[in-house]
């Protein structure tokens, strides 16, 4: 059955790991050998594998490969890959450089990263050709790191030039101090967000100081390394992507599009923040269980989203709710969540943003799960912290020169900055708009206010509209 | 023979042809790959052509065309039991998908297979000797049933000018919801559907799993609604294929159910309803099957009953029934239903009896109203829309797919005049 192709580029050292662990998650769900690509004989790949694999010929014989394009600008966590993967991935595309980008987003963005871009766009394109129909292209990137923000930023221009119909989705891990190793991460996220924020169609943030928080405390670590957040990211991106990989119960394929279509209500809003449920430690999960019911209030709870916030002190633009392996318990999952969404703080101009998606084959450590996607005005407070240590070390011009010395302008790094700030504010307009018109809107229901003339609405929409037009 | 092609568009629309051909089927007395049955004779006294094309072995194929923009659903009908009923030449099936967006099921994605999709119809139009008309079912929340079908509509109309043109409708729930956009993706369609349709019945989905929940003492899945839709379809759609009197061909549907042009927005309702397999169990008298068939919390969707009057209303009732027992138990249902002042007392009520009941039940009835309370249907939509698109909320999907907001603001007036026009004729 043909079905829509994803592809994953990954970018950096973050992204390559995160990428390396996705992929063995994949191709355990699909019943691939990781260290091959081949299957058992006489057997078949689950579920619709062909929307993250590819295979050579048509039937039988070929191995199946990931869609996947792998970068770095250093050759680490590349060579890492290639001795760790066996022949799973093509070799033409991990793809790696020797200087480093020395933690420098001007350095992928437009030195080192310059050189590598040919190579690496005719990878895409090649990957690209190969597809029955471009589903989506998935970016997986740290925005801390030069190579990740940087070259992250450039190849995502770049394909969004070639192929402006493809939907490009960035997940973009956001750098917390708990485990950072390069200072001047707060620029390179910011230079990042002008990226993600005017090009890609949406930004699924993890956010590296909630993801050591809940590594601390709900996986009972210590002191979470960059490892355990890996594994929460790859948790969270199996869940996201299980729709686009097997059937669901009665519904097909959620397609990365659909998705898009349901979690962005305007062009500018589309900063996603993640959940996922159970968090149970790996290796209790064998033995523990939880029910539909408290998945639920976990997913929903200000303590274990993706990202340092409390969407419930938020609000919510738009809701996606995605189970796994649950299907005998989804009308109590259903009537869970409807009772959920009743407590939820809403946006009154959305009044319908609410999908579902379910799939009966279970994720490789749960039998059941849940990924929440959520486009929460919380978002804005992540991004502000960023701003904050920006701001602090622009302040004494900390570092800038590394920025200045290639090629970067004090103006420039300004209107970025300021660029950041305007993302901020939509969200904070979006916010207080979802809030402030709520009474109002109940009395316009009761009126029934009907063939136009003088709607109270109207007016209070002055300030997204500007917003729209500002994009 | 006055045959009838059936389109079935999107998820929906093929999930619901899958149970619907499944009943059609038994009622027939054919199996699931169309053949007749061993000593059966269902087929004798039924019009079979019109909705199934007899090939020369004696195997009946549904007049039927099956369009998805998703593959998957008619993947699961082909390899399920009916894999060799449906003609191969009659199934359309394409990637990537309208994802949630009616504009991209009406131009982006539709335009790339609407020629295809006016050639597969074509062709089995050519295979009728008199056609009468078409029936399509889809929703009209999703992407691809509503664009895709709305754009069918749209051109079946001008290729075929005087045929009737049907629509089941599957609307959006006013609880639960399938995706963000359906307001706008509905009322896009609602206009087309008013535009260039004959008659639509309304499914609404919550109202569907009310009555799938209060009858088969269970959570229900969208099988079970898809089945309830289906029973209604055949009911519906009985009085076509067994001989009978009330409603035997869609020219007098149209003429029995739409008193004033546009208000062709009916909504359903059928008796006994009974979880699959425990049909035949409960033999209902008929009075009861009477006050079933007909009382308000049995019909498919959320209609305002207190505001609203009935505009015209025919019931079937199918199986071993007495005309007598009819005779005497409408007129008093009928007393108790409130018809619009200006109709006739005894007009506005067709009754019809056909002798053979759906498969597995001994009697059914069904009741196809049309009733001013539907208004609420749309003004639920017309105001969740208006606060979306007051808010530029979404918006830029339909505009980046080329549908303008002044095309979107068009659609919601229509239907904001169609929900008034309703309400007026109270």
């Amino acid at each position: 059955m043909k079905v829509n192709n994803t592809i994953v580029i990954s970018i950096g050292q973050a992204g390559n790991q995160i990428a390396a662990s996705f992929w063995k998650t994949l191709c355990q769900e699909h019943g691939i050998d990781p260290l091959s690509g081949s299957i058992a004989p006489g057997s078949n790949p689950r579920g619709n594998w062909s929307s993250f694999f590819s295979q050579l010929g048509e039937s039988g014989s070929g191995s199946f490969v990931p869609r996947s394009v792998m970068v770095d600008l250093e050759p680490s966590v590349i060579e890492h890959v290639k001795s760790t993967s066996g022949s799973l991935f093509n070799p033409a595309n991990l793809i790696s450089r020797q200087e480093g980008a020395g933690g420098n987003f001007a350095v992928g963005y437009s030195g080192a990263g310059r050189e590598v871009l040919p190579e690496v766009m005719n990878r895409v394109t090649y990957e690209i050709d190969k597809c029955d129909n471009v589903g989506g292209i998935i970016v997986i990137h740290s925005t801390g790191g030069g190579t990740g923000s940087g070259f992250g930023s450039l190849l995502i221009e770049s394909i969004k030039e070639k192929y402006p119909e493809a939907p490009v989705l960035s997940c973009a891990v956001l750098p917390s101090p708990q485990v950072s190793s390069v200072v001047t991460e707060p620029y390179n996220t910011v230079f990042a967000l002008n990226c993600l924020r005017r090009t890609a169609d949406a930004c699924l943030i993890f956010d590296n100081e909630a993801l050591f928080e809940l590594a601390h405390r709900k996986w009972n670590i210590e002191s979470p390394t960059v490892d355990d957040l890996n594994l929460l990211i790859t948790e969270a991106l199996a869940g996201i992507t299980a729709s686009m990989r097997f059937s669901g119960f009665l519904t097909v394929e959620i397609s990365l599009r659909e998705l898009l279509t349901n979690l962005v209500p305007q062009p500018s809003l589309h900063f996603l923040m993640c959940a996922f449920a159970p968090l149970t430690p790996p290796d209790r999960s064998k033995f523990e269980e939880m029910g539909v019911e408290d998945m639920i209030k976990s997913l929903f709870d200000n303590g274990s989203v993706f990202a340092a916030c409390s969407p419930m002190e938020g609000r919510f633009l738009s809701t996606a709710v995605l189970y796994r392996g649950i299907m005998e318990d989804k009308p109590l999952a259903d009537a869970s969540l409807a009772a959920m969404r009743e407590k939820l703080p809403l946006t009154y101009w959305i009044p319908t943003a609410f999908k579902i998606g379910y799939v009966e084959q279970s994720g490789i450590s749960h039998r059941k799960s849940m990924v929440l996607l959520a486009n929460n005005t919380e978002i804005a407070r992540v991004l502000d912290r960023i701003c904050h240590n920006f701001d602090k070390l622009w302040q004494r011009k900390a570092f800038a020169n590394w920025y200045l010395n290639e090629g970067m302008n004090e103006e420039q790094i300004v209107a970025l900055r300021a660029s950041a700030q305007e993302l901020i504010q939509s969200y904070q307009v979006a916010e207080e708009s979802g809030a402030k018109a709520k009474s109002q809107d109940e009395s316009v229901t009761a009126s029934r206010a009907y063939g136009g003339g003088d709607d109270p609405r109207r007016t209070s929409s002055v300030s997204l509209r500007d917003l729209v037009d500002r994009r | 023979m006055r045959e009838i092609l059936s389109i079935h568009v999107g998820q929906c629309g093929n999930q619901i042809a899958d149970r619907f051909w499944r009943l059609i089927l038994r009622e027939h007395g054919l199996t699931d790959q169309g053949t007749p049955k061993e000593g059966s004779s269902a087929s004798s006294n039924a019009n079979m052509e019109v909705f199934f094309h007899k090939i020369r072995d004696g195997k009946y194929i549904p007049r039927a065309v099956l369009v998805d923009l998703e593959p998957g659903v008619i993947a699961r009908i082909e390899s399920g039991d009916m894999s060799q009923l449906f003609d191969e030449s009659s199934i359309v099936r394409k990637i990537p998908g309208a994802a949630n967006n009616w504009a991209r099921g009406y131009h982006v994605e539709g335009e790339r297979v609407i020629d295809q999709v006016m050639n597969v119809i074509d062709n089995a139009v050519e295979k009728t000797k008199g056609l009468q008309g078409f029936l399509m079912t889809h929703s009209i929340g999703g992407g691809s049933g509503s664009g895709l079908g709305s754009l069918i509509l749209e051109r079946l109309r001008q290729a075929y000018p005087k045929k009737k043109i049907f629509t089941f409708s599957v609307a959006p729930s006013p609880v639960i919801s399938d995706s963000a956009v359906e307001p706008y993706n509905a009322i896009l369609t609602l206009q087309r559907i008013l535009d260039h349709a004959d008659g639509a019945v309304i499914l609404d989905n919550e109202a569907l799993f009310r009555i799938a929940k209060a009858k088969l003492h269970r959570a229900p899945n969208y099988m079970d609604l898809n089945h309830i839709v289906a029973l209604i379809m055949s009911s519906v759609t009985a009085s076509l294929r067994f001989p009978g009197r009330l409603n035997t061909d869609l020219n007098e549907f149209v003429t029995n159910l739409v008193p004033f042009p546009g208000n062709h927005f009916f909504t359903a309702s059928f008796a006994p309803m009974r979880a699959p397999g425990q049909e035949g169990q409960v033999r209902s008298n008929f009075p009861d099957l009477a006050r079933e068939t007909f009382s308000q919390d049995n019909f498919t969707a959320a209609i305002d009953w207190q505001q609203g009057v009935y505009l015209a209303a025919s019931a079937l009732f199918r199986g071993d029934i007495k005309q007598k027992d009819v005779d005497e138990n409408m007129a008093s249902i009928r007393k108790e239903l409130n018809f619009a002042s200006y109709m006739p007392s005894a007009g506005g009520l067709k009754l019809g009896v056909a002798e053979t009941a759906p498969e597995g039940f001994a009697t059914s009835g069904l009741a196809l109203v049309n009733h001013t309370g539907i208004a609420a249907v749309f003004e639920r939509l017309v105001s969740q829309f208006d606060i979306m698109f007051d808010n530029h909320a979404y918006t830029h999907w339909y505009e980046a797919a080329g549908v303008s907001r002044d095309m979107m603001a068009s659609a919601r007036d229509s239907i904001a005049n169609l929900a008034k026009s309703y309400r007026d004729a109270s």
